[in-house]
């Protein structure tokens, strides 16, 4: 059996170690997508819909062929085809310049035939809306039904009920690096993408097989990325219209996004909405839930979202639908449905504690079965000194109040199979460790070298990492589900030791002592039973002469788990006056399971907080009803956090067991629901809708005044 | 030859250009694509989009043979 150790033997994991990108990514040596640039590279640009809905009757490039700097012009949808959100791609471009790229796009002669549009979910579900999507009766999909027990009978036991319709809006993807891609084709077999992805195998997969190629023929790098989130799974139309440019030009043709782009076509979190009805016994214990949910993903499906959650309710009835709407596909975006549930499922929760007369905190305790969580809670108390909260939500006669709120959070991350991985020992005390995976931000670069490093007493900057290229063939993974360190830190772990154990056998004669007295220290490898048998390690490679060893790693389930509890508590000053909400503190006790490096993993839990401070406060998509267009397609009008909106965030790597999850999607989902409850225990007025903006607390304390 | 049959794991033929993001990360296999599942996001590598090439969407549900662009999973690839 395989095993991380204990933590008192640990010399670098599970400590705070710094990652070993900064330095490049601080001084710009780092190269992300948009930073390659090839010999005699062109630029792509793509044409878009402006309109929601028609049907395409004709496509005239011409005039923009025959600007010169131009070089080809494709179609993306033919004659006959339907547009069926704005953004949709129609045509795409490769030109010597960016800026005759854009100015042939404009030159592009697009004749439609308009169709009716809806981009509201109450205007898609209103009676008389036309039918956007097939076998989509109202816009609707077929609701999911789900029952457990009786909920009829569990009403007749609630000593008190709740009845609330609580909504999240469509927040889109705001990855720092757009979606993009560098295509460059060797010859007419041999495709080379530098790819902003997640997934560089799978990047590699779908383009062999759209260009019918064998899959070691597509060379995928994604030597650093800016941020995905769950967007940047495949190579998307973007990708699939550079490498088609460049094969036609025989150039390579860089084709990034621009952040209208982003906005329109790059994906979403869906929104949601749900009516629920909910009850719990005069002794705090949850017995009925009822909830009836729609949610819209545009014009695709997908628009689930979690409830009831976390907490334990005998009783349940869930109806849930998609909603169709002309507008750009819902993609994966940070633990997909469950920020949404949680910000309902944790307002709702408070809401009945409330019709109790019970302490909120008090009555997750009496709900939760999860040990984990019952200890958060205690320590997430503590730290954000909720003895402190409002007793009575909204007391006090200041213009600024302050109050407290907690929500909670599960996820899986246990990783699974399918990474390769090769760790090198040169003679001259080099160590390389390959594998196919991707650094999307989070440190894994880092992590394998600390993982590494520790097997052979070295330091994590003595190892060569090299991920995110496709070449070697080791394969892993796309960065998903929070799935990459603990789908890879076992692989690695187990080539490193082949590789030690190899070394153990070439050097055992020379310290004339068998191999399984020997260890390994800071720098050295010594004989256990005889410490004055000790050579570097530098020594002990050399002894490799004009070898290396080079070992493979395995899958060992026994070195990984899934499954992650968090919850979160927030401290919010409202204003009265201006209906502005200032954050004060966020503690974020987040079980990490084995933290490979302390440091990243805090850095995680930080970058969730954020993100979900940003779903609470700022972040929603406006459509307009009559153009079918998105108002704030831009960072001016879309707002997302920046460091006048992020306060103090206390991050707590709740630590629980010596094995390896993910932790990159759970510490978003919390946030929301603290923030919002935070608020309701500040002005005393419930707030079902998000983000919690200055018109709507003004709105909510005006109708509270009346 | 087992193209256009049924494979063993599986409960009928699943469209090879069929995606959903499950598949990409580890763990996930073609299992998801088995099944509708109201909370996942459906394209196609053909068209990128989530339509397939006739224009029609794109899910397990609606990914079956009679559709003239399917082309089940260990059955040759379309250029």
């Amino acid at each position: 059996m395989e095993s991380w150790g204990e933590a008192s033997e640990s010399r670098l994991i599970g400590k705070r170690i710094t990652r070993l990108s900064g330095k490049d990514k601080v001084t710009g040596k780092a190269k992300y997508t948009f930073d390659i640039n090839r010999p005699g590279m062109l630029y792509g640009r793509i044409l878009r819909s402006e309109v929601p809905h028609a049907t395409v009757m004709g496509i005239d490039m011409s005039q923009a062929e025959a600007l010169p700097g131009v070089k080809a012009v494709i179609p993306l949808i033919e004659s006959g085809k339907k547009l069926r959100y704005q953004g949709q791609e129609i045509a795409a471009v490769a030109a010597e310049t960016d800026d005759i790229a854009k100015d042939a796009l404009r030159l592009i002669q697009v004749h439609l035939e308009a169709l009716p549009h809806v981009v509201t979910e109450a205007d898609a579900m209103a009676e008389g809306a036309p039918q956007i999507r097939e076998n989509w009766a109202g816009n609707q999909s077929e609701p999911s039904i789900n029952k457990n027990r009786d909920v009829a009978a569990g009403f007749e036991e609630a000593a008190v009920e709740v009845e609330a319709t609580y909504h999240t809006p469509v927040q889109t993807h705001v990855c720092l690096e757009t979606h993009g891609h560098v295509a460059e084709w060797e010859d007419e077999q041999n495709l080379t993408v530098w790819a902003s992805t997640q997934g560089v195998f799978g990047v590699r997969r779908d383009l062999a097989q759209y260009f019918g190629l064998p899959p070691n023929q597509v060379r995928v790098i994604t030597e650093h990325m800016g941020g995905g989130f769950g967007s940047k799974f495949g190579p998307g139309s973007e990708g699939e219209a550079a490498a088609k440019l460049a094969r036609i030009t025989g150039k390579a043709v860089k084709l990034m996004l621009t952040r209208k782009d982003e906005h329109l076509v790059a994906g979403n979190r869906p929104s949601m909405t749900q009516h629920v009805r909910a009850g719990a016994t005069r002794d705090g214990r949850l017995i009925a839930y009822d909830m009836r949910g729609y949610g819209t993903g545009g014009i695709s499906s997908g628009a689930g979202f979690v409830g009831p959650y976390v907490y334990h309710v005998p009783n349940t009835r869930t109806e849930r639908v998609n909603v169709a709407v002309n507008a750009g596909n819902q993609r994966a975006m940070r633990a997909p449905g469950h920020p949404q549930g949680a910000f309902a499922m944790d307002s709702l929760m408070d809401e009945l504690a409330e019709k109790l007369g019970m302490n909120p905190l008090e009555f997750r305790r009496i709900n939760d079965s999860s040990e984990v969580r019952q200890a958060q809670y205690t320590l997430g108390a503590q730290e954000i000194g909720w003895h402190r909260r409002n007793n009575v939500p909204g007391a006090g006669n200041g213009v600024k109040k302050r109050g407290m709120g907690v929500g909670s959070g599960q996820w899986g991350g246990g990783g699974g199979r399918g990474t390769e991985a090769r760790v090198t020992i040169n003679a001259d005390g080099t160590v390389e460790a390959v594998t196919g995976t991707q650094d999307i931000g989070t440190g894994i670069r880092t992590a394998i070298a600390i993982i590494v490093a520790e097997e052979f007493g070295l330091a994590p900057t003595d190892i060569t990492v090299k991920v995110g290229d496709s070449a070697p063939g080791l394969p892993s993974g796309g960065s998903g589900g929070s799935q990459t360190t603990a789908s890879v830190a076992p692989v690695i772990k187990t080539a490193a030791a082949a590789a030690k154990q190899k070394l153990f056998e070439h050097i055992a004669p020379l310290l004339e002592a068998p191999v399984a007295d020997l260890r390994v220290g800071t720098g050295i490898i010594y004989v256990a039973s005889d410490r004055t048998k000790t050579i570097t390690w530098q020594q002990a490679a050399g002894q490799l002469g004009m070898e290396s060893i080079s070992e493979g790693g395995h899958w060992a389930e026994e070195l990984r788990k899934g499954v992650v509890a968090g919850t979160q508590f927030a401290e919010v000053e409202v204003d009265t006056q201006t209906g502005a909400v200032k954050l004060i503190k966020i503690v974020a006790v987040q079980d990490c399971g084995l933290a490979i490096n302390r440091l990243t993993t805090e850095s995680q839990i930080n970058g969730g907080v954020i993100m979900g401070l940003g779903q609470a406060l700022l972040e929603e998509r406006f459509m307009d009803a009559q153009t079918g267009r998105m108002l704030n397609a831009n960072l001016e009008d879309y707002k997302i956090p920046g460091t006048f909106e992020i306060p103090e965030i206390k991050s707590i790597v709740f630590d629980t067991h010596r094995k390896v999850t993910g932790i990159g999607e759970p510490p978003c989902i919390p946030t929301p629901g603290a923030i919002a409850n935070a608020v309701y225990n500040a002005i005393g007025v419930r707030i079902r809708e998000l983000p919690l903006t200055p018109d709507r607390i003004l709105t909510a304390l005006a109708e509270k005044k009346a | 030859m087992l193209e256009g049959k049924t494979l063993p794991i599986f409960n009928r033929p699943i469209c090879q250009y069929l995606r959903t993001k499950a598949i990409y990360i580890p763990g996930g296999n073609l299992q998801n694509l088995v099944e509708n599942n109201p909370g996942s996001h459906y394209w196609c590598n053909c068209t990128m989009q989530v339509v397939g090439p006739d224009d029609r969407f794109v899910s397990p549900d609606a990914c079956k043979q009679a559709r003239s662009c399917f082309k089940p999973v260990g059955g040759k690839p379309v250029v």
